[in-house]
């Protein structure tokens, strides 16, 4: 497979940056090697579709769409009442299969892969770095791990999804990709962060 | 340096080992850790720092927070300059630079202080009655050297060189204030396990309990509750931050001053955070402020309300005079009197009441403080200081004065007029405030929505009691957002109860008795409105108090008149007659205090005003030399200049070559949208004009989409990649609102559809290489397909891999050209790009950008957003033939309206100058030609270039009629702001290959 271009490229700069030194409070990781699919059916094949996919997604697809359904690196967000957004990695080849499985009649597969970058932030101040854009209540009581909103940063829509106690991956549209990284950049300086290697 | 000079030795909350020096207007001071400016300026017998708005008179400090309406102080220098900053609430830094304002050539010799010997003329309305005469356009005349005489202060025109930003917040219980009332609060919410946010405008927590004596028994009171509040983890509690908005559904504002108490903020550190709180409940313990009571030239330096007096002495360890007259109409100034004593000023107390309570009398007899009851202060002495008041006897009743029977010589007058609640935030929220007759105060009334109030702000002036209903407020707060633990009890031990003698017999107004000399009596000090401004309004017939307000500017200076409103009302009131509740109250509105602009934007400034959008050509572009242009959020390359060349030569050079050889430009930013489901071929069908059932797999049609209103909304070309999958473009400009529309029609329109839209704009990147050498380069690069007219013809879609990226290629063109479009998922966009670009160095392959791009396409005569307008049919567009009449689509019923279907209306048309030399210009009028040059002509302008190809200018535009009635006859197009005329022939707008032969060959 050709090497996918990141849309950092260029921009993303692994360091120590910001205020303080030693450890720093906020991480600040690109997740690359992951490929993102929609599944969406039909108000009447949503419920089979649903108990068919969890074969070929690896997990069981969730019920509501406040909490996300995730093994390893495959993570399943219902984004609409018929649409699955599926994060998978990119070795599942999860479009083809899902394409293989379902017909037009009860579902159909959009590959969005190449349409978003997932950044991820974690840390002791990843959710005071995330409370200065995302205006959703990140309180672990309210949103526990697994939870996600598709809410919006510096006014772009982002997919906030809480992967870990102080984890939060950021799905981002791809051309505004560079926005929101400059974005987290600048909002973290006051805690002090690191940029990581991009991870996959 | 002086020394400070009325510190008192170890007074007040202050530190006094950690002395800090700061200047005013140039003049070297010290002060300690915990003044503020004011108290400061004060602890070196500084009284004088301002000069008034309008009449230049000198002004002093006269409150001692949020509420002072005269110490407005030019802050700091350069880039961080700040004018109108209240002295009364900067806290001092080491180094820190203030200056006063509103004076020339100094603050001690104001020239523009002669305003102040014909303040008769300036009275309200003044400007507008004077200078609207004698002929029409006087005031247009007058206007601009009247503003620039008004003003408070200066802003630093440099760009502010600070962070700002914006932060989100939640809880269960916001608690405004930190006085007795909204720390019970907090603490009661706190223990039944609510989150809490206590949001304290002051540096330190304690309102009015740190107005009091160091170390009186409410000290331990207020240490005991912080330490109990700091130890709960879920109460946060924020200092330097006010709350200065209250929105629908228990969203409210607030402000921190992170940084503003530094010279400069610490690297990485904001200087103010906009806090956006989204409230379960809310307590409003925001106090109560003391009125002033208008008396003859009351507003000199050196008269101060008795509260701040009293907080000056006991928290900042300050004296504000030697020697003090008290005027008041109530109990609590005698807390300020007997404290003023202590410090060692002397004091005499002027009260309007016929007689003080005894218990009141008996501790000033004590203290050796002579009572003069049933007496008023009608008037203060001095100018730049107050050196004595003259009092006289004063009848509640009757509101006037008798003969002034003694000059009390004094430093200081300190004034109570009673209390006004601090009801903003319930006001805020549409309760409007009720007035109490007891307390001659305006009261919230029942609090609305998610509110609870306490404390002084609901008039329960006692601290025991204040923080009793607090406590009360902040467990019920709690349980109603769903806190379930006990609140326990409340100690209230240490906090006093003395209560102050009610009914409060209301003192508005000082008049002065016939023999008493006539002086000016401020309402409003800020804006220099008077008591006479106020009766002057009543008698040129202004009735309502929305009106006064407006013709006086009574409380409409930058202190929202905390101190003056109700003063003012009760006026008007007295004037008019009617009852204070009668003449009603005004609204207050956000903000509670002035909040800058850099919180507001918060990050969003310079270059990140607003989100820029980049393809995945972006950086590829910059190194490549192009120059950008902003198109929406998108940034695109506008022309990639060669030797120096500006935008003109490039982009026709650019053009030339696309013709001659071929030529590449990024389109990744037009809308993508994948069309997938069962239904999908019925769907296109309802939103496109024209028939989509017949496209086959592999190929690719142009469609034009209408609004409801029969309109044209937008257009692109759509292709069928599979029997239930469609790929559609947009236009760049309708992306947004194209998707938008299509999930409203999906979602509540026809639900039985069974068709799914997704945005897939930032999925893939699109390449288009348009030009006669195109056909043979892109042969080159994707050998797998058969690039020949017979097996590749127009409009056809194919499909490839090159080195393992999935490629689309598109047979279309936008320039008329033998064109195709390349589309390949976001990250092989620059490979893939790279790819062709190799390739084509040897087949002439140029880059162009969006100027070219619109070039080509205006020489075709492809119609744009610039013809898409919104105004436009699809008759007008020239394309009366392509709406189906064998089916229903958006827009089909209401495109059929007279009015759309009038021949005579302006409809496409080409326009080439007679003069080939001659520039047209985007947005001319068209007129006839020699005609009457007026009105709004018979069309416009729409798109205009230098054509390579014709090797002259054209245009595009709307002509009444179109080619129908005006081909071939001449117009004028008319620039009417610069005067230009460019006679023009209407001619096809298809300047090149009308027929299509390049395109389609």
């Amino acid at each position: 497979m050709a090497e996918i271009r990141s849309a950092l490229a260029g921009i993303y700069e692994p360091g120590r940056k910001g205020a303080g030194s030693g450890e720093a409070p906020v991480a600040i990781t690109e997740i690359t090697g992951r490929d993102i699919v929609q599944l969406a059916a039909w108000p009447d094949t949503v419920g089979a579709v649903s108990g068919k996919a969890a074969k070929p997604v690896g997990v069981a697809l969730p019920s509501d769409t406040r909490t996300a359904s995730s093994k390893g690196n495959t993570s399943v967000f219902k984004t609409a009442p018929e649409k699955f957004l599926i994060v998978a990695e990119l070795k599942a080849a999860m479009g083809e299969a899902l394409g293989k499985a379902f017909p037009a009649e009860e579902a159909v597969v959009t590959e969005l892969g190449h349409s978003r970058t997932i950044l991820r932030v974690a840390g002791a101040a990843a959710r005071d770095v995330l409370a200065r854009g995302v205006p959703v209540d990140l309180h672990p009581d309210v949103f526990a791990r697994g939870a996600f909103a598709q809410t919006g940063i510096h006014g772009v829509a982002v997919l906030c999804h809480r992967s870990g106690p102080e984890q939060f991956d950021l799905i981002v549209p791809r051309n505004f990709a560079v926005v929101i990284y400059e974005w987290l950049e600048e909002t973290a300086a006051q805690f002090g962060y690191t940029v990581e290697e991009a991870a996959s | 340096m002086m020394a400070q000079s009325c510190r008192i030795p170890n007074g007040g909350r202050v530190a006094h080992d950690a002395p800090a020096s700061f200047t005013f207007d140039g003049k070297s001071y010290q002060g300690l850790k915990g003044d503020t400016l004011a108290s400061a300026l004060l602890a070196n017998g500084v009284h004088l720092v301002g000069r008034s708005f309008k009449y230049h008179r000198p002004r002093g400090i006269f409150a001692a927070g949020a509420e002072e309406p005269n110490a407005l102080v030019g802050l700091r220098e350069g880039a961080r300059a700040e004018p109108n900053s209240l002295a009364t609430t900067i806290e001092l830094y080491d180094g820190l630079i203030a200056k006063s304002q509103n004076n020339w050539p100094s603050l001690q010799f104001d020239v523009s202080e002669v305003n102040n010997l014909f303040q008769r003329f300036f009275s309200a309305g003044f400007y507008y009655k004077t200078f609207i005469g004698p002929f029409e356009k006087s005031w247009m005349w007058y206007e601009h050297i009247i503003r620039k005489a008004a003003g408070m202060g200066e802003a630093s025109t440099e760009p502010d060189p600070d962070h700002y930003e914006k932060v989100y917040k939640f809880c269960d219980v916001l608690v405004v204030g930190s006085g007795p009332a909204g720390l019970a609060a907090a603490l009661a919410a706190g223990r039944a396990g609510a989150r809490v946010l206590l949001a304290e405008q002051d540096t330190e927590l304690g309102g009015s309990l740190l107005s009091a004596p160091k170390g009186s028994s409410s000290d331990q009171w207020l240490s005991a509750t912080i330490g109990e509040l700091e130890k709960l983890q879920n109460v946060e509690i924020m200092t330097r931050t006010f709350t200065w908005g209250a929105y629908d559904h228990g969203n409210y504002t607030l402000l921190e001053k992170v940084a503003d108490h530094k010279p400069q903020p610490d690297e990485h550190e904001v200087r103010q955070r906009s806090i956006v709180v989204q409230t379960g409940r809310v307590v409003v313990a925001t106090g109560a402020l003391e009125r002033p009571i208008p008396f003859g030239n009351n507003d000199r330096p050196g008269i101060m309300l008795a509260g701040a007096a009293r907080t000056y002495v006991n928290r900042y360890g300050v004296l504000p005079g030697k020697t003090a007259v008290v005027f008041t109409n109530n109990d609590s100034a005698y807390e300020a009197a007997l404290d003023l004593k202590s410090a060692g000023i002397d004091v005499t107390i002027v009260d309007a009441r016929a007689k003080a309570p005894d218990e009141l009398s008996t501790a000033c007899a004590s203290a050796s403080i002579e009572v003069m009851s049933g007496h008023a202060v009608v008037g203060a002495n001095g100018r730049m200081r107050v050196t004595s008041a003259d009092v006289a006897r004063f009848d509640t009743k009757s509101g006037v004065s008798g003969d002034v029977v003694r000059q009390i010589p004094c430093d200081l007058i300190c004034v109570s007029g009673g209390w006004n609640p601090v009801v903003h935030l319930s006001s805020q929220r549409g309760r409007k405030p009720e007035f109490d007759a007891t307390l001659a105060a305006f009261l919230p009334g029942e609090a609305p929505d998610n509110q609870h109030h306490a404390g002084a702000m609901v008039g329960t002036f006692s601290d025991a009691a204040a923080a009793s209903s607090g406590f009360e407020a902040g467990a019920e707060a709690a349980q109603e957002a769903g806190a379930s633990k006990s609140s326990s009890t409340l100690s209230t031990e240490g906090l006093s109860d003395a209560g102050w003698e009610m009914p409060l017999v209301p003192v508005w107004d000082v008049k002065p008795g016939e023999q008493v000399k006539k002086r000016k009596r401020f309402v409003d000090f800020q804006h220099d409105v008077g008591v006479s401004d106020v009766e002057l309004a009543h008698t040129e017939g202004y009735v309502s108090v929305e009106h006064l307000k407006r013709y006086t500017t009574l409380g409409m200076a930058a202190d929202q008149g905390k101190t003056s409103n109700i003063t003012g009302l009760a006026l008007m009131a007295e004037l008019t007659g009617k009852t204070i509740p009668e003449t009603g109250t005004t609204t207050f509105r956000p903000p509670y205090n002035p909040v800058s602009f850099g919180a507001i934007s918060g990050q969003e400034t310079g270059l990140h005003f607003r989100p820029l959008r980049r393809t995945p050509l972006h950086e590829w572009n910059l190194k490549n030399g192009a120059e950008m242009i902003n198109v929406g959020a998108w940034q695109r390359a506008w022309y990639y200049p060669k030797g120096g060349e500006d935008v003109n030569a490039a982009y026709i050079r650019e053009t030339e070559e696309v013709r001659k050889t071929c030529g590449m430009v990024d389109v990744t930013t037009l809308g993508k949208i994948e069309v997938q489901g069962p239904d999908a071929a019925e769907f296109l069908n309802r939103v496109y004009v024209n028939g989509w059932k017949l496209l086959k797999p592999g190929r690719a049609r142009y469609g034009v989409m209408l609004r409801d209103d029969g309109l044209v909304f937008d257009d692109g070309t759509t292709s069928r990649l599979s029997d239930t999958h469609y790929f559609m473009t947009t236009t760049t400009a309708e992306a947004g609102p194209v998707m938008a529309h299509l999930e409203w029609l999906l979602q509540c329109c026809w639900t039985d559809l069974k068709v799914h839209v997704t945005s897939v704009t930032d999925q893939y990147a699109g390449i288009a290489v348009a030009g006669p050498n195109s056909r043979a380069l892109l042969q080159e690069v994707f050998a797998d397909i058969d690039f020949s007219n017979e097996e590749f013809p127009f409009m056809g879609v194919r499909e490839t891999e090159y080195q393992g990226m999935p490629v689309r290629v598109f047979r279309i063109s936008f320039s008329g050209e033998l064109a195709y479009e390349v589309a390949t998922p976001s990250g092989f966009g620059e490979a893939i790009w790279q790819a062709i670009y190799d390739a084509g160095q040897s087949h002439g392959l140029c880059l162009y950008g969006t100027e070219a791009l619109g070039a080509l396409r205006i020489e075709k005569g492809h119609f744009a957003g610039n013809e898409i307008d919104g105004r436009t049919s699809i008759e007008d567009l020239g394309l009366a033939k392509m709406p189906s009449t064998k089916k229903q689509f958006v827009g089909s019923v209401m495109r059929q309206r007279e009015g759309i279907q009038d021949e005579n209306r302006p409809r496409y048309v080409g326009l080439e100058p007679v003069n080939p030399e001659e520039r047209l210009r985007g947005g001319a009028l068209i007129h006839p030609h020699n005609g009457p040059h007026a009105g709004h002509g018979l069309g416009h302008v729409s798109s205009t270039t230098y054509s390579p190809a014709l090797g002259r200018f054209i245009g595009l535009g709307f002509v009444e009629g179109g080619l129908d009635r005006y081909e071939g006859q001449l117009v004028d197009a008319c620039y009417p702001l610069k005067g230009w005329v460019v006679t023009c022939k209407v001619v096809s707008p298809h300047f090149y290959d009308p027929k299509g032969e390049k395109q389609n060959g």
